[in-house]
């Protein structure tokens, strides 16, 4: 074949493929879109499940996800940081900074059940937790600390040296450096970083299932150490062992998109702030 | 931390690293020392958390029966069998199957978004990338469950229409984006002195991304693919619900398998707490463990090891 | 520092918001929970209880949930819930485990069942023997031909092995033999109707209260060949065992129960109302003698 023919039949496959990239996703979205609109309604999102989940709302469920964000934010925010700075501005090439980027690496990798299993066995456990909001919120905030940390890292490693150099050479502190020079620079970054695990945690199925989520509640948690429901189990619950999974079936894709339209906010606020930043803050 | 600096009357004297900051400073220093070794307790703790409750299991059961068992069904009233073969070929069969699709997909993508792609639908495409990413699994099990395997049953006619193929593809989905990424970065890095010098020499554009950018950033394109496949073996939600969870041995794509991680997933909602199939469950979570732990560290390897510096 | 102040509004404005909406029965009366686990056959009707229960009982919450009659009742051992649920009755080992923790089961029958076996609507085969149904479980009758249908492999769908579904099948069909290795094991009835309706060769086993679906058969029970066929739709004989796999539906206890499960149970064994509610989610009620019997163990 002529090399230019070769070259025509391989770019189309290429252009191709990214377009059935766009349009899984796409389809994905639009499914779900078409088959929740009928069902998603203000009642939908705060009414409570009546009749074995087969009518009513979701109240619960939203809720329970809610609290479980907030935990994930007090603890991962802020402990993410601080590692973040410690990972960039001081431990450098020593060994123990090897350790430390080594460990956050491999957190990353570990299956989301692996998580359950952690959370079970430490914070229900050990720590008496029990079957709480606690527990499950514990668990999540640890698994989306890798996130958390290399987001923030990135955002802190790309101040430019010279901010700090110019701000040591007038006499700053190191720490004086950090708080007044680096990191207001580095917030907007560090900010994103914080939506997107948020969002990752308000997504995540596994691990609640071990900590022990319920699947049906009529009322809504008394506090942090009490039974909660969560939108991402509330989907798999409802199908797949549901009392009638025809019937439910728009309850359970107006769940769905009520779990989507959350994550894809928060992704795509995320997204329009880091392009802004990005362009506000051309080194 | 300490440094040897010289001492008066040239003797040695060990000081620490941060002597010369004040007390705040090195309070805060402490402070941001102790934050991280949180991660590095953290994986510690995944690890032995998942050792003392895989430990019981070593002592109740016959480990060389478990890693060669191909039966797996756990709660038998009276023959429990723990073979973990059947959810290992599941998992493997899951995962191949989707690298198979991903793979070729998710590099021809690449090779677009780095090599091809107008600017303007860069700026779409990317952020659209990262969206697919940040889709919750649950969502993408539900489709699978509920569409995709409706489809697969028109174009397949299975005996069951939740299989392997149903989750091998829509891991598949899941796995490009990341894929895409890290390769994407990999070729953005290869500089374009190497592009215009082998253009300059008659090759055409293909020749240029098969000869010459292809092989420069093979690296992180393998490092990228090792980096999928351990979150296709690593993803619960999704092949739970697609996949039809029959823990039987077989290999056959267009029938129901269980995956390692849906197996922990559904028992322990059943599981009695301390019992011979709750250690075995951690078993299982340990091996998965480290097959999970094998790969990052493969891809980290590869990453470091065949980096070409520019 | 704009986004410092963003992030921090939002992170109140969400704490603020989530304890506003906790603030939901500050009423001053003390709510008493009422932790339920066990059988998923008997989930759905639990659940329906507890809601009506709850209704006119607001100081007292049930909480209801699945993993299976063994899940059930191995949590009552292990304190852990006020009652379980089952499709089964308790075991004598379990019995023994109980004991051995400090905790006296106390069995209450709660409502009939007739395990109905289902086929694909397109399926000619209208009836079975309970031979006919052994050999199709454990694996030695493979295609339906061998039953008077259509050639056609049989599949087999049941349920995974906390189950009590799937022990009373094991003890009263399979009479403890093995299953056949090629059953394909799901989580719950739902999953099992919906695997049927999608299979033509398709055949599994369900509490009565779910097959009422479309796309699919319910079969008729014989004892043998001569012996009259007996549906687990027909109420009566359901109620009077003559069909084959009529069981009880239980609720168990950890010793006499307590102030709020007695008055629980007593909803739940009440002809006008939980036994009503039973025969609407599609079980059938215990008969007057029964009820009385088991009130009296109230105490």
């Amino acid at each position: 074949m002529d090399r230019r023919a070769r070259e025509v039949v391989y770019f189309t496959f290429f252009r191709a493929c990214a377009l059935i990239v766009m349009l899984s996703l796409v389809v994905l979205i639009g499914y779900i879109a078409t088959g929740g609109l009928e069902r998603l309604s203000l009642e939908f999102l705060t009414e409570m499940p009546r009749r074995a989940n087969t009518e009513g709302g979701i109240l619960p469920a939203i809720v329970g996800t809610f609290y479980l964000m907030l935990i994930v934010v007090t603890v991962t925010v802020p402990i993410g940081i601080m590692s973040a700075i410690y990972l960039v501005e001081y431990e450098q090439s020593s060994w123990m900074g090897r350790v430390f980027k080594l460990a956050v690496y491999n957190l990353a990798g570990v299956p989301s059940i692996v998580y359950g299993l952690l959370g079970l066995g430490i914070f229900v456990v050990y720590l008496g937790l029990g079957f709480s909001l606690m527990s499950a919120g514990l668990t999540l905030s640890i698994m989306t600390l890798p996130l958390m940390i290399s987001a923030s890292q990135e955002a802190i490693s790309a101040v430019p040296g010279s901010v700090r150099e110019a701000s040591m050479a007038l006499g700053a502190t190191k720490w004086q450096t950090i708080l007044h020079h680096v990191l207001p620079y580095a917030l907007p970054g560090i900010f994103t970083g914080m939506i997107l695990s948020v969002s990752r945690a308000a997504g995540e199925t596994a691990p609640l299932m071990l900590t022990g989520v319920a699947m049906s509640l009529q009322r809504l948690p008394d506090g942090f150490f009490d039974s909660f429901m969560a939108l991402p189990y509330h989907i798999y619950y409802m199908a797949t062992q549901s009392s009638d999974l025809i019937a439910t079936r728009p309850l359970q894709y107006a769940a769905a998109l009520v779990l989507l339209l959350l994550v894809l906010g928060m992704n795509i606020i995320a997204i329009v702030l880091r392009k802004r930043y990005r362009e506000k803050y051309k080194w | 931390m300490a440094l040897n600096l010289g001492g008066r009357n040239g003797s040695k004297r060990r000081v620490r690293r941060n002597a010369h900051l004040s007390p705040r400073e090195r309070s805060i220093e402490l402070t941001l020392t102790l934050a991280t070794w949180t991660s590095v307790l953290a994986l510690g703790a995944v690890f032995g958390e998942l050792l003392l409750g895989a430990l019981p299991a070593f002592y109740s059961i016959n480990i060389i029966d478990f890693f060669s068992g191909t039966v797996w069904n756990p709660s038998h009233p009276v023959y429990p069998l723990y073979g973990i073969l059947p959810l290992l070929v599941g998992t493997l069969m899951v995962s191949f199957g989707a690298a198979l699709i991903a793979i070729p997909i998710g590099l021809g993508c690449t090779i677009w978004l780095a090599e091809l792609a107008h600017p303007r639908l860069k700026a779409i495409f990317k952020p659209a990338l990262e969206i697919l990413a940040g889709i919750p699994s649950v969502i993408f099990g539900f489709f699978a469950l509920v569409i995709l395997s409706e489809w697969i049953a028109v174009m397949f006619d299975p005996v069951t229409k939740l299989n392997a193929l149903n989750g091998a593809i829509m891991l598949a989905v899941m796995m490009i984006p990341i894929m895409v990424t890290v390769a994407e970065d990999a070729m953005h890095a290869v500089p374009d002195s190497l592009r215009e010098a082998s253009l300059a020499l008659g090759a055409t554009r293909w020749e240029t991304i098969r000869h010459v950018v292809l092989p420069a950033s093979l690296s992180g394109i393998v490092a990228a693919v090792v980096l999928g496949f351990g979150r296709a073996v690593g993803e619960t939600m999704t092949v739970l619900m697609a996949t039809g969870n029959a823990s039987m041995l077989h290999f056959d794509l267009l029938r129901s398998v269980q995956t390692m991680t849906a197996a922990i997933a559904i028992d322990f909602g059943e599981v009695e707490f301390y019992s011979e199939h709750y250690h075995v469950l951690f078993l299982v979570g340990l091996t998965l463990f480290v097959i999970t732990f094998i790969i990052n560290l493969l891809a980290d390897w590869v990453t470091r090891r065949y980096r070409e510096e520019y | 520092m704009k986004y410092l102040a963003i992030g921090v509004a939002a992170i109140i404005m969400m704490a603020a918001i989530g304890l506003l909406l906790s603030q939901n029965d500050d009423d001053g009366t003390e709510s008493v929970i009422i932790k339920q686990k066990g059988s998923d056959t008997m989930l759905e009707l639990c659940q329906f209880w507890a809601e009506d229960f709850m209704a006119s009982n607001g100081n007292v919450q049930i909480e209801v949930s699945g993993g299976g009659s063994s899940t059930g009742i191995t949590a009552l051992i292990n304190g852990q819930v006020d009652t379980a649920q089952a499709s089964r009755q308790i075991k004598s080992t379990e019995v023994a485990s109980a004991q051995a923790n400090g905790v006296d089961p106390v069995e209450f029958r709660v409502a009939i069942d007739g395990i109905a076996i289902v086929t694909h609507e397109d399926n000619p085969v209208e009836v079975l023997t309970v031979e006919q149904l052994r050999g199709i479980y454990n694996g030695s009758i493979t295609n339906w031909n061998q039953v008077g249908g259509d050639d056609r492999t049989i599949t087999l769908y049941g349920r995974q092995s906390t189950s009590g579904t799937y022990e009373f099948f094991w003890e009263h069909v399979l009479e403890k033999e093995n299953y056949s290795s090629s059953m394909n094991m799901l989580s719950g009835n739902s999953a099992i109707v919906l695997a049927v309706q999608g299979d033509t060769g398709g055949v599994g086993y369900v509490g009565i209260g779910y097959a009422d679906s479309s796309g699919i058969n319910v079969l008729d029970l014989k004892k043998d060949d001569d012996a009259t066929a007996y549906s687990p739709q027909d109420a009566e004989a359901v109620q009077n065992g003559q069909y084959d796999l009529s069981r009880y539906l239980y609720i168990y206890t950890d010793g006499t129960p307590t102030e709020q499960v007695n008055l629980w149970l007593s909803w739940i064994l009440d002809a006008d109302l939980g036994q009503q509610v039973a025969s609407e989610v599609g079980f059938y009620p215990l008969s007057n003698d029964i009820i009385a019997e088991e009130r009296a163990k109230l105490g």
